[in-house]
């Protein structure tokens, strides 16, 4: 079982579920936690892409799974968009790009989202690695504040910060790792001093012309010295229990 | 020849760095040559054990390592500092902002590159970017504008969140070449179709990315008329024609 737990596909450009399908058999990935794309760049109603991120899944027997987002700026309504996401669009949680959203993450509309996250057992996929509003560190923070909320560290803290996502991890519970951009150094360190139970892997693949990422990540995961189960469990039994992919 | 632009060696006591391991990987992916750069402390603090450490590997191993040197700019030696390193056999001089505290195009680097250029015409200045505040392209795009005469590379090619930034800056900047490590090699073949062929390094980030695997990708990439130009010759070309 491969779950693709960092993914993104342009559902504005390409609506047809079956290539992306497509895509993902090429690579042999069996299901997708699927982030939109030009929610996190164009302004527009945020329930309309969501919607149409939702309705791409739809079709697919289960094998995509979609994270809705929200917009910091939109207040008590942003919150009002989790909720709909997760009760009524089949959301198994929420993807949030503090850097490309342009919104610092410490104001009280997040604090109410992460709230709520909790409530569902919804976690909060970050972008993670980038000053000044997407440090590891700074996910922590939310994470100290909301212990029953699961975070996602969406690359580990990438190149630069990937020591600071490892203590992160280490400090909170409720953080989760992906492998997911960080060179294979810092992935190997992550899955030798992390519970495999919190690890992920994902490609961060953006859509059609993307392809060789999702080759280049998968290459640098399987090269990584890992006993079989944790590969497993990494691969798809922590992706599946997290977002709860088989209920 | 086939040159890997960036791997970082340290002393013996730190086996996952050592230079023997390094041939090793060189040898089993059929690499020529590498730059050797010094590990993080030594760009940050200890940059004369650095210095030792990478121009004696390549005295050690000769026509296998080409020696990187560097010293921190806000030294007030550095200047002397960074002669004996080449002096000493250091090929190609290389600075980390992020580790060394300073903003490229401003500051104590000026003053330094102004000493070297006069020392030194023609020899290329490897800049790490990808720092987020010292050590963006754009930092750089300022410094090659200050130094026209001198050739820079853009080490990493501002992996990973300035990629966007790479082909304006090189559009606008011919003394700018761009290195690949850690820019992952399908984003980097993609950009050097925008920033030129005869502008590409390969570089593979050892110990921190696999040699093997980052070479057997940018292979697979890169056009066959141009691979030899990015897996070597360019850089050969930059250092004065490494035979």
């Amino acid at each position: 079982m491969i779950v693709d737990s960092h993914i993104h596909w342009p559902v504005g450009a390409n609506n047809d579920p079956a290539a992306f399908l497509k895509v993902l058999d090429r690579y042999g990935t069996d299901m997708a936690v699927v982030s939109g794309w030009e929610v996190f760049l164009r302004p527009g109603s945020v329930a309309m892409w969501n919607d149409r991120l939702a309705g791409f899944c739809r079709p697919s027997g289960g094998r995509l799974v979609p994270l809705a987002t929200f917009y910091l700026a939109d207040g008590e309504a942003a919150v009002r968009e989790a909720r709909r996401s997760l009760e009524e669009l089949g959301a198994r949680g929420f993807k949030y790009h503090p850097w490309l959203q342009g919104e610092n993450i410490f104001c009280e509309t997040m604090y109410e989202v992460c709230r709520l996250a909790g409530q569902f057992h919804a976690p909060i996929l970050f972008h993670d690695g980038t000053p000044v509003y997407s440090l590891s560190s700074q996910i922590a923070v939310l994470a100290g504040l909301f212990p029953e909320t699961l975070f996602i560290l969406g690359h580990g803290g990438i190149l630069h910060f990937w020591e600071e996502a490892l203590e992160a991890a280490r400090q909170f519970p409720n953080i989760y790792v992906a492998l997911c951009g960080q060179h294979p150094w810092a992935m190997q360190v992550a899955c030798d001093r992390l519970p495999a139970a919190r690890l992920l892997w994902g490609s961060d693949y953006v859509g059609p012309g993307a392809e060789e990422f999702i080759a280049y990540r998968r290459g640098l995961f399987a090269r990584l010295a890992l006993p079989p189960e944790v590969r497993a469990a990494i691969l798809g039994e922590n992706p599946k229990r997290l977002f709860r992919l088989e209920e | 020849m086939l040159i890997d632009a960036c791997c970082t060696i340290d002393n013996e006591a730190v086996p996952a760095f050592s230079a023997g391991r390094l041939i090793r990987d060189m040898d089993l992916s059929g690499v020529d040559c590498a730059v050797v750069h010094p590990p993080d402390r030594c760009f940050a603090f200890e940059n004369d054990d650095g210095n030792i450490l990478t121009t004696g590997a390549a005295k050690q191993h000769p026509g296998r390592f080409i020696a990187a040197v560097t010293v921190n700019p806000w030294r007030q030696d550095a200047y002397e500092c960074l002669r004996k390193a080449i002096d000493e056999g250091g090929q190609l001089v290389s600075f980390a902002p992020g580790l060394q505290g300073f903003v490229p195009g401003c500051g104590p680097l000026n003053g330094l590159l102004e000493r070297l250029a006069k020392s030194r015409p023609g020899g290329p200045v490897y800049i790490h970017t990808g720092h987020h505040s010292h050590g963006a392209p754009s930092q750089l795009f300022l410094l090659a504008g200050r130094f026209p005469e001198i050739r820079f590379i853009m080490g990493h090619s501002g992996a990973t969140d300035y990629a966007t930034d790479v082909v304006p800056v090189c559009r606008q900047r011919p003394n700018i070449y761009v290195e690949s490590s850690f820019a992952r090699p399908p984003g980097f073949v993609g950009r050097l179709r925008a920033v030129g062929w005869e502008k590409g390094i390969m570089g593979s980030g050892w110990p921190f990315n696999d040699l093997a695997f980052e070479w057997s990708e940018m292979r697979r990439l890169l056009p066959a008329e141009h691979a030899e130009k990015v897996l070597g010759g360019n850089l050969a070309a930059l250092l004065g024609g490494l035979r």
